[in-house]
């Protein structure tokens, strides 16, 4: 695989609170220079993102209903418009993680709807956050995923416990017979750690160490 | 043994990405045990919260722990909170704008808050003491004493830096009686949540909060 086209999946991301406005600038022009797909930062930056990286086609992922995802739909819906009208070219959000272990799927189908739709072109990534669920919570998060009609299903939030490439596995499994990809999140440091995602079927790789996997990257 | 001085203080917060209804009614059935001062969920699990647990004190976190939801979603949330009838939210400033020194967004945004919160619930700020200079910590409770907010919450936990005594010594040194403090982050055992008290925290959240009030070694 040309390192351009692992470049073109790099969601490059910052999401620490003890940045400041030249790092973001910074990130955002790395992002610029590699062709990165998007930066992904919180939605209060947005507007700040915007600025940098005008003229060039890197894209804005908003990390929402970060890190719990345990709000109501019409409160993930809400934040979702907010970042949409604000810039956003991808909105990530944090499924309801509780509501999918009860075994409320009606509550994650109703979600997902609702952001499908406040989302149209935009793309959608829902987070499943794979360190707490089940074998079969998994599949069912990725299956409710692909029903929605979501652009990703992903991995983790990268806050808590890391993916591994088994997990991005099962997840590709039951996503690949539809139109849903993959975006992996989490602990990837280099160009090997990236490889192996992208082997198991990740389409998009969530990261705050993209310029270390596209420069190691060997084609 | 429960130490009542303690016990009277804690705020409690089953806020875990996986916590399930099972959880929270669990949760509810310890804590009701003891004599508590409040508990905060996520805004989901509000109503759940406040059928369970036997205090009406019932709160919710507000773009924790990272601050970086816009203030539109702060604003939402904190709307969401008054009209359900909580008691408090605990709410995390916008750190990027306070750490590149703009204080001007940082003090609109928790102006909004404050703003919205309608006099109607405590508005804690969280200060994040962990991740600030002394200086910064500084500028923070100026700012939002500025806007009307005297509750200030040390830290969220989650790797972002621990509370140390020297940081309730600090914020109490430099406001003494104008402020409450509740020291979250570095709480972990009774003669833990003591020290934080002599030195002048009114409140403390703790995730091992049965150790903390003394109920469990």
């Amino acid at each position: 695989m040309k390192r351009e086209e692992v470049a073109s999946m790099v969601d490059h991301t910052i999401l620490k609170p003890q940045i400041d406005y030249h790092y973001l600038e910074a990130v955002c022009l790395e992002a610029v220079k590699y062709n990165f797909a998007t930066v992904a930062i919180n939605p209060a930056y947005i507007t700040l993102a915007k600025k940098y990286l005008e003229g060039s086609n890197v894209g804005i992922t908003a990390a929402l209903a970060f890190p719990y995802g345990a709000w109501t739909p019409e409160m993930k819906v809400f934040e979702v418009e907010d970042a949409i009208r604000k810039g956003a070219t991808d909105c990530d959000f944090v499924i309801n993680v509780g509501a999918l272990k009860d075994k409320k799927y009606d509550i994650i189908k109703r979600e997902m709807v609702l952001i499908r739709k406040a989302c149209k072109t935009t793309i959608a990534k829902s987070i499943i956050e794979v360190g707490f669920l089940t074998e079969d919570e998994i599949v069912k998060a990725c299956e409710l995923g692909a029903e929605a009609g979501m652009d990703y299903v992903k991995t983790s939030t990268g806050f808590f416990e890391k993916p591994i490439p088994e997990i991005a596995r099962i997840m590709y499994k039951t996503l690949r017979n539809t139109p849903t990809k993959l975006k992996v999140a989490g602990g990837m440091r280099t160009a090997e750690d990236a490889r192996k995602m992208i082997e198991n079927g990740a389409r998009r790789l969530g990261t705050s160490s993209g310029v270390q996997i596209v420069t190691g990257w060997k084609e | 043994m429960v130490d009542s001085n303690v016990e009277k203080r804690l705020v409690a917060a089953p806020v875990e990405p996986d916590v399930t209804e099972e959880d929270i009614r669990k949760f509810a059935e310890e804590l009701n045990q003891y004599d508590y001062y409040s508990v905060i969920v996520d805004e989901y699990n509000l109503d759940l919260a406040f059928k369970l647990f036997k205090k009406p004190r019932v709160g919710i976190i507000v773009s924790y722990p990272l601050g970086g939801m816009t203030t539109e979603t702060k604003v939402k949330l904190v709307e969401t909170a008054v009209k359900k009838g909580c008691s408090e939210i605990n709410v995390c400033p916008n750190y990027v704008a306070i750490k590149s020194g703009d204080f001007k967004t940082a003090e609109a945004d928790m102006k909004a808050v404050v703003k919205a919160a309608d006099n109607k619930l405590d508005v804690v700020a969280v200060v994040q003491v962990g991740l600030m200079t002394l200086e910064e910590i500084k500028k923070i409770c100026d700012m939002c004493l500025e806007v009307g907010i005297h509750i200030f919450k040390t830290n969220t936990g989650l790797n972002l830096g621990k509370s140390e005594v020297e940081h309730i010594r600090y914020i109490k040194a430099l406001y003494g009686d104008k402020v409450e403090i509740e020291v979250s982050g570095g709480v972990r055992t009774l003669s833990q949540a003591k020290e934080f008290i002599n030195a002048g925290a009114d409140r403390l959240h703790s995730s091992t909060w049965k150790q903390a009030i003394g109920a469990e070694n």
